[in-house]
């Protein structure tokens, strides 16, 4: 069965728009003092799609069709300088693979066109004012947030999948003499946050010591106090306190012990946290260093920053005891990281028959109880291409270059069995996970780079009990030159996209991705097979995608 | 050392740097590291093992030992644990320490040769799965003090049904994941035996006890006015009845549904039973205002189950059909005793003496393991204790 779900090609609403765009930008917008606001530009996307399901009862085709349009636009008004993107949307494709995409809203009855993002400034001489909405934001974990209370909010594309507006706020940042000083406050500063106020005030000679705290508008805070030390030749001692969670002091709580279900109350103490971290760098890039992170049963915070690719098993969580230790030891372009991980909870998760509600003040899930070894060997001849650095696929300068990192996670908890409304599932038992991957730049010198990431191991929910996967994952690019690229990504029993396929433990036998990307004078152009087994009566699936983006 | 000093504001408050902050980060830190932190001190509320189970004093649960009642693992010792209660608790307790903790509080409260008797059986019961040597020692006490002390303590019993016309045969159940077929063997109840023990498991994606009586002959249940039978649940509020297609009509949502919800404590007890209840269901719950009693002649099956997926095993006895819906007399009820029986327990223990439980237990234990080497050595022990135990007619005498 062929269905044409939409007969419009283009949406008349994207056409007029796009035109009146183009037509004015020069003459009505142009940028200058007394034209406040100026048409930058923007892109026009098409894309059709055609896919199949192939099941036991027969075979169902489908063809579709989207238009996306983004008009950029800056502005200089009020006091205030920034940019602004308007989205307006056609028609959106239904894709059996990206079941989530950005225009998606137009199939519910969702505006045609939408502010998509905004972003002002105004710089005065004691403090500059930054207004953003839906614009990357980044953590302060090299700010001195040392709790890591100020999350990452660089993944826009993620939240627009969902159309969600993050991140939302306004930040104030100091100057003069309130050097140090930055308040952000708004309905959503990072993806999932509550409304809240996040402050932050470096201080000491080298601005080395940090204040910063979040209080949510509907109560709850998280205040910590970071302090760094230069001991002695190379030596360092970084260490906070942290008070988080006093909204739940008061509540009741449930643990067990020896096999007795006991009732307590969380008090002050319980909200209580420490990090501290000691460092040596012995010079030539050496350093070792070992950590310790004490977080009471409601002291949640952040997780570190991972480092050179590290995949220890970090929590947000509170209810921990975590010692930590690493050592990076270069040997010409060699880097050699051997880490050590140890997890204890205070309380463990209860046994099947108690299980903690999710509103309870705690539970025992991603912070469980494990001892985790992990050692890394990194090959980079040019270093000052960074090799974990986040673009470092596109900037890696070296003939090869590549990494190995092997992390084994002994889980000696479990997790709470968790009771959602009258659901009830049963939580992860004690159990040996392992993780090994590796990614490969070669750039040969016909000037053709490849990229190879390549991951396996076992892969689990992180809170209900179904047995691990053992996955496997291959993504190669092949980019011959600035305008075209190649890629293919085959994974065998890895989870679905979205995390909630994780959670829920669905994965797929097998799932390939082939790829081509071209580079256009005005735009570029891309075409994309994407196939997915499933191994059940629901059928394998497959799907032809192309678009073409025209910018302007 | 060079003393730094910093400006933090404005107004030119100057403070020294490091010491503040050695004040504000070092000191609350050691004083988390005291402290320690992890969870003491709570109050117990529930057992959720057998294993770690340890004597709290050399006498706890013994005669008129009273310390079990200061025992911090011990979830019932501030509560009520009376004549009334006990049942209750005892029932809901999910393994053999915490049945321990149940009855040694009721001994605690109120010496009695129930109390002490089951003190010890459920002190036998927590031995046998962990083969903890203070379970051992404190059961042999707790057996012993049931001789000492209430010697012509009996049990109760329940009259059995004496109907002899079973005019539907229980033929085919079906109990959730024990597919179609059911065990009526079950006689560890100390009251009932024979009965049908359903058990919780895992039924549409939940754990969940369900008991279906299928293939009822059509044309059967309009004839009747009543259902009824006996019940005994582990800690359970509520329980469905379902009659399947039926059309309920549900007050609540206006919804029509086949099921209705009952709550088990609305029932009587059933005397000489503990933890049973004499159910009555009007088979008129299950005609809706657009129907008429003949319309439950085209139902063929019959639930019991737990409500919600609380993962509550049951026991179920004595099934009948009562109150005659046709106006010409009870249907099938051939002896007059107006009950129509589906199933009912064939094997209703007579009262007994707890001497002689102890003497069984403790000689030739039917399902658990010996708290001696052997039957001649428990011999010898009760012999020790001035008591004798004969074999033949499960009868435990003074010497």
């Amino acid at each position: 069965m062929t269905v044409y779900a939409k007969s419009k090609l283009i949406a008349p609403l994207v056409i007029s728009l796009a035109g009146t765009a183009l037509i004015t930008s020069e003459a009505t917008f142009a940028r200058g003092a007394d034209t406040p606001v100026s048409f930058e530009g923007g892109s026009i996307t098409l894309d059709v799609l055609s896919n199949e399901t192939v099941t036991s009862s027969g075979k169902t085709t489908n063809n579709d069709e989207g238009q996306i349009a983004f008009f950029d636009f800056d502005f200089n008004m009020g006091g205030l300088v920034g940019d602004f993107t308007i989205n307006a949307v056609g028609a959106s494709s239904t894709s059996l693979f990206d079941e989530e995409k950005y225009g998606k809203r137009i199939n519910s009855d969702g505006d045609a066109v939408e502010l998509y993002n905004f972003q002002a400034s105004s710089f005065g001489d004691d403090y500059d004012l930054n207004l953003f909405y839906h614009t990357e934001r980044y953590h302060w974990g090299t700010e001195g947030d040392f709790f890591g209370i100020m999350k990452e909010g660089t993944d826009v594309p993620g939240a627009d999948l969902w159309n969600e507006k993050v991140n939302q706020g306004i930040e104030f940042v100091g100057k003069g003499e309130l050097e140090g000083l930055k308040v952000v406050a708004g309905p959503q500063v990072y993806w999932g946050a509550e409304p809240q106020t996040v402050i932050k005030y470096l201080f000491g000679e080298d601005q080395q010591h940090s204040f910063v705290g979040s209080y949510k508008q509907a109560g709850g805070s998280q205040t910590s106090l970071n302090g760094a030390f230069d001991l002695s030749d190379g030596l360092k001692l970084e260490v906070g306190g942290l008070i988080s969670g006093q909204d739940k002091v008061g509540n009741t709580y449930d643990y067990e012990k020896n096999g007795i279900i006991y009732e307590d109350t969380i008090s002050t103490a319980d909200t209580l946290g420490l990090r501290a971290k000691l460092s040596k760098d012995s010079g030539g890039g050496q350093i070792s260093y070992v950590a310790f992170d004490y977080a009471g049963l409601v002291a949640d915070s952040g997780i570190p920053d991972r480092w050179f690719g590290t995949n220890l098993p970090f929590s947000e969580s509170g209810n921990k005891t975590v010692v930590e230790a690493g050592i990076n030891i270069p040997n010409g372009s060699y880097l050699i990281i051997p880490r050590v991980f140890y997890r204890e909870n205070l309380a463990d998760a209860n046994p099947v028959a108690f299980i903690r509600n999710n509103t309870d003040a705690f539970m025992v899930g991603d912070n469980r109880a494990v001892l985790a070894t992990e050692i890394s060997l990194t090959y980079d001849p040019t270093p000052a291409t960074h090799f974990y650095e986040w673009d470092n696929d596109a900037k890696e300068d070296a003939t090869l270059a590549y990494n190995i990192g092997l992390v084994r996670k002994e889980y000696r908890g479990a997790t709470d069995s968790l009771k959602t409304g009258d659901y009830r599932s049963n939580g992860r038992a004690a159990e040996d996970l392992w993780q090994l991957n590796s990614r490969i730049v070669m750039n040969a010198a016909s000037g053709v780079k490849t990229v190879l990431k390549l991951e396996a191991g076992l892969k689990t929910p992180n809170t209900t009990a179904p047995a691990a996967n053992n996955y496997r994952t291959l993504e190669v690019s092949v980019i011959p030159n600035e305008q075209s690229s190649y890629k293919v990504k085959y994974a065998t029993d890895d989870f679905g996209p979205y995390d909630w396929r994780q959670e829920w433990n669905e994965f797929f036998p097998e799932q390939l991705e082939l790829g081509y990307e071209r580079k256009l004078d005005s735009g570029d152009f891309g075409v994309k097979f994407l196939r997915r087994t499933t191994g059940e009566a629901t059928g394998d699936i497959s799907e032809l995608q192309a678009h073409y983006t025209y910018k302007f | 050392m060079v003393e730094r000093i910093m400006k933090i504001s404005s107004k030119n408050i100057m403070f020294n740097k490091g010491a503040i902050m050695q004040k504000l980060l070092v000191v609350p830190a050691l004083g988390m590291l005291l402290a320690g932190c992890n969870p003491s001190g709570g109050t117990s509320t529930a057992v959720s093992s057998n294993e770690g189970f340890s004597a709290y004093c050399p006498s706890v649960g013994v005669a008129d030992s009273q310390c079990v009642l200061n025992d911090p693992e011990n979830p019932y010792a501030n509560l009520t644990v009376d004549a009334t209660t006990k049942y209750t608790f005892a029932n809901a307790a999910t393994n053999d320490r915490g049945a321990f903790y149940v009855w040694a509080t009721a001994q605690a409260s109120e010496q009695s040769g129930e109390n002490q008797y089951q003190t010890a059986a459920s002190l036998h019961a927590l031995y046998d799965d962990t083969d903890n040597a203070a379970a051992k020692e404190q059961a042999i006490l707790a057996y012993k003090s049931v001789l000492d002390n209430y010697y012509t303590d009996a049990t109760e019993g329940v009259t059995p049904i004496a109907a002899t016309d079973v005019s539907y045969t229980l033929t085919k159940a079906n109990i959730c994941g024990d597919a179609w077929s059911f065990d009526t063997a079950y006689d560890q109840d100390l009251s009932i035996s024979n009965v049908i023990y359903v058990t919780s498991n895992w039924c549409w994606g939940v754990p969940y006890a369900t008991f279906s009586i299928m293939d009822i002959p059509t044309s059967t249940l309009n004839n009747y006015d009543n259902l009824e039978f006996k019940v005994k649940w582990e800690d359970s509020t509520q329980m469905i009845i379902k009659i399947p297609n039926a059309d309920v009509y549900a007050p609540i949502d206006n919804a029509q549904q086949s099921e209705l919800f009952y709550t088990v404590a609305d029932f009587p007890e059933v005397s000489g039973a503990p933890g049973w209840r004499q159910v009555t269901i009007p088979l008129s719950d299950f005609v809706s205002a657009s129907q008429t009693h003949d319309d439950l002649a085209a139902f063929t099956e019959i639930q019991i189950n737990e409500a919600w997926s609380t993962d509550r095993s049951f026991l179920v006895t004595d099934i009948v059909l009562t109150g005659d819906a046709t106006g010409n007399g009870l249907v099938g009820d051939t002896n007059g005793d107006n009950l129509v029986t589906i199933y009912k327990s064939d094997n209703v223990p007579t009262p007994s003496n707890y001497r002689d439980l102890v003497g069984e237990n403790l000689v030739e234990p039917a399902s658990l393991d010996n708290l001696y080497d052997d039957a001649a050595a428990a011999t010898t022990a009760l012999s020790g204790w001035g008591f004798s135990y004969d074999t033949a007619t499960n009868s435990l005498t003074s010497d």
